[in-house]
């Protein structure tokens, strides 16, 4: 087989075709991490591309992260067998006040799609909740999603929570939603903004790539 | 002119003294009213007053019993938390298995002592005003509230993958509970009938056409069987369905400041559709001036020589600062028709 068939049905939404396709690179002795990268991952990508080109809509993409998750539930033991690594760690929110998560929900899952491990602490969430989330959890990355005018604001309490907490230098705070700007993300202090869901992913991964090599150094 | 004929004339192909404005004013009237939001969409006498007063003050044509979308779900049961100053909303989906939805839905009459009630109390009492203002109605369509009931994440995950049959059972007993408060409204004495469908802008033109079309359409149709008209309100970028939205018959049909105007306008050539909308109401209505509220509602306007109606593209901010609301007056009184 190839590991792009994976991607293929996975684009498709086809969950129990991913799965029975993972199952069947790993008989056929593919490595863990090809399979993510070739397969599973590569599939959220396109999918990713096609919504923000608005050759898909949101049902779309949201099968196709199910069809993800189903596909790395079959993967997953094999992963943490050979030890590959989650390239970093997210935190994701609405922020209070606000109740719309599907774009938060799409970032998430296409976060997932680059290989992040993402805790989505949900909607309506209190700037103290990203901070201790982000504390125990040990993320690289708090992420905000606004979508109304009204709650934008409260994402500039964040950054503020985490100068407070003095842990500002160790996470990097990106914000989106439809209200939200890169002036709005510059003039609140946060590392980034971005307009859509691929492109979110895109960033965070740089982000970790970044702190880890510094790190290394 | 008064509000009533004014509206009329658009309706009838005739020409008003102006062009009406129909603004949706629901946070920004419970404010103006010095109301909580909770107030505002539990007992239909403060709605009352506060529209009442803001339409005076601001020249808007319509006084409507809208308020948020949970009046229905909360019919069928669903639970709803009703913040002191936020949207009313269901913390958990009434329906967890798209399969249990025939089971679990039972069909009601809007008359049951709760919120679908209090909106009909509410054009019964805005009756007061019929002589000069038109009264307007609203429903959630059938797709919307198929999101409210089964939560609008997994709602939309179902579309995409699940038995068609089991989409459309669910979505036939939201519409004909949509079309059962919708007549109940005509017949408690409102002329037309906002349809809100906010979700359908999110899907695509194919599942537009499979699942929210044909439920628009029979609402539509329902409404005009009482002898009622229509409003049909989708917020967010509709571009790719503008046409199946003129199809649905509905009078008029109201876009979201996403949506060029000049392409809905086209989309409506040759039938007697009244299109409304669509500057955008966070960045001209609550962060414009005066100025520019003034320049825009006269850009939409422009492009049309009748069956036109202006407004934002969605409800009027809560904080709009009071001068650009007046702004949106004054414009249609010095420009006319
Ligand atoms: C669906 C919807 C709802 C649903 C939400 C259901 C849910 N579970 O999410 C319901 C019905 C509950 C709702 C309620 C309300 N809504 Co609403 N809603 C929408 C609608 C139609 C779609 C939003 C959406 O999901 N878009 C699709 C997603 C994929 O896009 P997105 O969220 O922008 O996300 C993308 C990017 O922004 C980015 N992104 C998102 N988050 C993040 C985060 C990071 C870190 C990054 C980098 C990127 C990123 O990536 C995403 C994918 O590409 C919009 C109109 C529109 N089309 O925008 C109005 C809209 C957002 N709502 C609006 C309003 C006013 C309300 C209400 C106040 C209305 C009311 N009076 O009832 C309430 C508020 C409730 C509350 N307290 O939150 C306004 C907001 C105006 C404003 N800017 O202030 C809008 C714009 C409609 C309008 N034109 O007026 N709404």
């Amino acid at each position: 087989m190839e590991l792009k068939e994976i991607s293929l049905q996975l684009e498709a939404g086809r969950a129990k075709e991913v799965k029975a396709l993972v199952q069947q690179a790993i008989d056929e002795g593919f490595p863990a991490d090809r399979i993510l990268n070739e397969g599973l991952l590569a599939g959220m990508n396109a999918i990713g591309v096609r919504f923000r080109n608005n050759e898909v809509f949101v049902p779309e993409v949201l099968i196709a992260a199910r069809a993800m998750k189903m596909g790395a539930n079959v993967l997953k033991p094999l992963l943490t067998e050979s030890g590959v690594q989650a390239a970093g760690r997210v935190c994701i929110g609405t922020v209070m006040g606000d109740l719309h998560d599907i774009g938060k929900n799409l970032v998430a899952m296409m976060m997932e799609g680059k290989g992040l491990e993402v805790i989505d602490i949900g909607t309506d969430v209190p700037p103290e909740q990203f901070i201790e989330t982000a504390i125990e959890e040990d993320c690289q990355i708090i992420c905000c999603s606004a979508l109304l005018t009204t709650t934008m604001n409260v994402m500039g309490d964040v950054v503020r929570a985490a100068e407070n907490a003095g842990i500002r230098d160790r996470v990097k705070i990106m914000v989106g939603g439809a209200p939200v700007t890169a002036a709005f993300a510059a003039q609140i202090g946060a590392d980034a903004y971005t307009p859509d869901a691929a492109s979110a992913a895109e960033q965070a991964a740089a982000f970790c790539r970044e702190m880890k090599e510094k790190q290394a150094v | 002119m008064h509000a009533r004929e004014r509206v009329e004339a658009v309706l009838n192909g005739r020409k008003p003294d102006r062009i009406p404005n129909f603004n949706i004013v629901m946070f920004f009237s419970a404010k103006q009213g010095g109301r909580s939001f909770r107030d505002y969409v539990s007992d239909y006498r403060v709605l009352c007053d506060c529209d009442f007063a803001v339409s005076e003050r601001y020249g808007i044509d319509m006084l409507s019993a809208i308020s948020d979308p949970m009046r229905e779900a909360e019919g069928f049961g669903a639970r709803v938390r009703m913040p002191e100053n936020g949207v009313p909303y269901s913390p958990v989906a009434l329906i967890d298995d798209l399969y249990d939805a025939p089971d679990k839905l039972k069909p009601y009459d809007p008359y049951n002592g709760k919120r679908s009630e209090d909106r009909l109390r509410a054009i019964e009492h805005l009756q007061q005003y019929r002589g000069e203002y038109v009264i307007g109605g609203w429903v959630e369509g059938a797709f919307a509230e198929a999101c409210d009931l089964r939560g609008i994440n997994d709602f939309l995950t179902d579309i995409a993958c699940e038995d068609e049959d089991a989409i459309h059972a669910l979505l036939d007993i939201t519409c004909r509970q949509a079309i059962r408060f919708a007549t109940a409204q005509v017949r408690a004495g409102a002329d037309i009938i906002g349809i809100g469908d906010a979700a359908s802008s999110l899907i695509s033109p194919a599942m537009y056409r499979t699942f929210a079309f044909p439920y628009q359409k029979a609402i539509v149709d329902a409404v005009h069987a009482v002898g009622g008209r229509t409003k049909l309100h989708i917020c967010g970028n509709t571009s790719k369905v503008l046409d199946q939205m003129v199809e649905t018959g509905s009078d008029i049909v109201d876009v979201d400041w996403m949506v060029d105007l000049r392409a809905a306008r086209d989309a409506a050539k040759g039938r007697h559709t009244v299109i409304c909308g669509n500057y955008d109401p966070v960045a001209i209505l609550l962060q414009g001036t005066p100025e520019l509220v003034r320049e825009r509602v006269n850009a939409c306007a422009d492009l049309f020589d009748g069956g036109y109606i202006s407004s934002a593209g969605c409800e009027v901010p809560m904080d709009t600062p009071e001068e650009n609301l007046t702004a949106v007056l004054r414009a249609l009184e010095e420009r006319g028709v």
